[in-house]
């Protein structure tokens, strides 16, 4: 049984996610985090397992994909300051699936990856991230940048869909893409998954205060 | 094994190049905010600063207008109250011979002196005078009034072109100059003060006054300040004034070796 390197960061990032229970002050969307990141590696795992055993998996990564951008909608929104946006956002968050479980069991019939869900998720999701730097930069905080979990987890996100979003539009353009393209894309993906896990641990960990004492010790 | 490898260079360029976009992004905002927040902290200390200027403007005008509804009173009321009096005095009908004669008499200079002191006061207050005939002659005619007290020899000097300033930095000037004579008069025990006003060809006003009194330590004098808070409100008042005209004073003193303060403005 070979694990991948995406999946211990995962199993890395979901252990960091722990400690944020355990930071005095930490906001409540750092502490859903943890739940989002086991479901995330469950899903992973499930995946797999219907793979090794040649059993359709799209319909579990399609539904976790509607689930993961509706997270990151409220993730988003739990950040961004500004009244107007947040109430588009909780529209969006009702919107959104109800557009993407339309369009994937009644028009698509559950057949293949709806990569058109996934494009418009990626597109409102970056335009939420773009919205959140505006107001970073409009209104910057006391707080050092470094030691604000929302600019990694903003970051994270961001570079993330910016990322997949290109592939998975060329995905759709492609219907049967080559082996060697799939492959391409694929590792390309968990460079980007790999690079998402990173950040966001930075986030978990970056509001911890590591004394001299502590290294001396 | 050449396409494992293949892969192998593939994902290591990807990721390299990935990470460039990814530190870039991060890079580029951590930098652009910290910009950002240079500047906001910079207005911010601007912003702070107006507003306390504007505070202590409102502060000053406060007591100017204060200073000056005192003497409106003092020559309205009061004054009006003790010249009906010395008339009073003066047609009151006592002989010579008369037992309250002297008691009388006494009583007209000591009243004569009230008013006059009264008329001095009332002047030093008000500030419309200090327009009317400017810093230099208000200057002088203050020391006119010290000298005539006999507390003090008094040397005035005055060199320059006078330049007429706006009515509040003449004002704010000649309260600076009053509170040193204050403290002279109150702390220095000093026999000779010498005031100087240059407006010097570069477009710099000067006021120079300077004592022969009992000086003091400007490292206990700034201690004391630190302590509390009611020490050196006269100087600090003064510091006030100075800072919101845009003036630089200087002062120079030590034990036993007289005070020398001097204000510095440039002239617009």
């Amino acid at each position: 049984m070979s694990i991948s390197f995406e999946t211990v960061l995962l199993f890395v990032c979901l252990l960091a996610s722990f400690s944020v229970y355990f930071q005095p002050d930490s906001e409540s969307y750092l502490k859903l985090f943890p739940v989002y990141l086991f479901v995330a590696f469950a899903v992973e795992q499930i995946g797999e397992y219907l793979q090794k055993r040649n059993t359709p998996n799209a319909l579990l990564y399609i539904i976790f994909v509607v689930l993961e951008f509706i997270f990151y909608f409220w993730i988003l929104r739990q950040i961004i300051q500004n009244k107007k946006a947040k109430r588009v956002i909780i529209n969006i968050m009702w919107i959104y699936p109800l557009l993407a479980l339309i369009n994937i069991f009644i028009i698509r019939k559950a057949q293949g990856f709806d990569s058109m869900s996934y494009a418009v998720g990626c597109f409102l999701v970056t335009a939420m991230c773009i919205f959140y730097f505006y107001e970073l930069f409009q209104f910057p905080s006391a707080n050092k940048l470094s030691r604000e979990p929302a600019f990694w987890i903003g970051t994270a996100v961001l570079f993330n869909y910016c990322c997949m979003f290109p592939i998975f539009s060329f995905i759709t353009f492609i219907h049967n893409p080559p082996m060697f393209i799939f492959k391409n894309l694929e590792l390309i993906r968990s460079i980007i998954n790999i690079f998402t896990y990173l950040l966001f641990i930075i986030a978990f960990l970056c509001r911890i205060k590591i004394n001299k004492s502590m290294l001396q010790s | 094994m050449p396409d494992q490898n293949q892969q192998i260079y593939v994902a290591i360029l990807i990721g390299i190049l990935l990470a460039i976009l990814l530190l870039g992004f991060i890079f580029v905002i951590f930098f652009l905010y910290q910009r950002k927040k240079q500047k906001q902290e910079r207005e911010l200390v601007v912003m702070k600063e107006q507003y306390e200027q504007e505070l202590l403007r409102s502060q000053l005008e406060i007591q100017e207008s204060t200073l000056k509804s005192i003497a409106q009173e003092l020559h309205d009321n009061i004054g009006q109250v003790l010249s009906v009096i010395k008339l009073w005095m003066a047609s009151a009908p006592i002989e010579k011979d008369h037992p309250a004669f002297e008691g009388v008499q006494n009583s007209r200079e000591m009243l004569n002196k009230v008013i006059y002191d009264l008329s001095d006061l009332t002047k030093s207050l008000h500030t419309d005078r200090i327009a009317d005939i400017g810093l230099t002659e208000a200057i002088r005619f203050d020391l006119e009034s010290v000298r005539k007290t006999g507390l003090l020899k008094v040397d005035f000097s005055a060199s320059g072109r006078e330049y007429h300033f706006t009515e509040q930095k003449a004002i704010f000037l000649f309260r600076m100059y009053q509170e040193m004579m204050n403290n002279i008069l109150k702390h220095s025990k000093a026999g000779h003060v010498n005031v100087s006003i240059i407006y010097s060809s570069d477009y710099k006003f000067v006021l120079k006054v300077e004592d022969d009194g009992v000086g003091f330590s400007m490292e206990k004098k700034q201690k004391e300040k630190e302590t509390s808070s009611s020490s050196g409100l006269g100087l600090r008042n003064m510091m006030n004034r100075a800072r919101l005209i845009g003036a630089e004073i200087s002062i120079q003193s030590q034990p036993q070796k007289g005070t020398k303060i001097s204000v510095e403005l440039p002239l617009n």
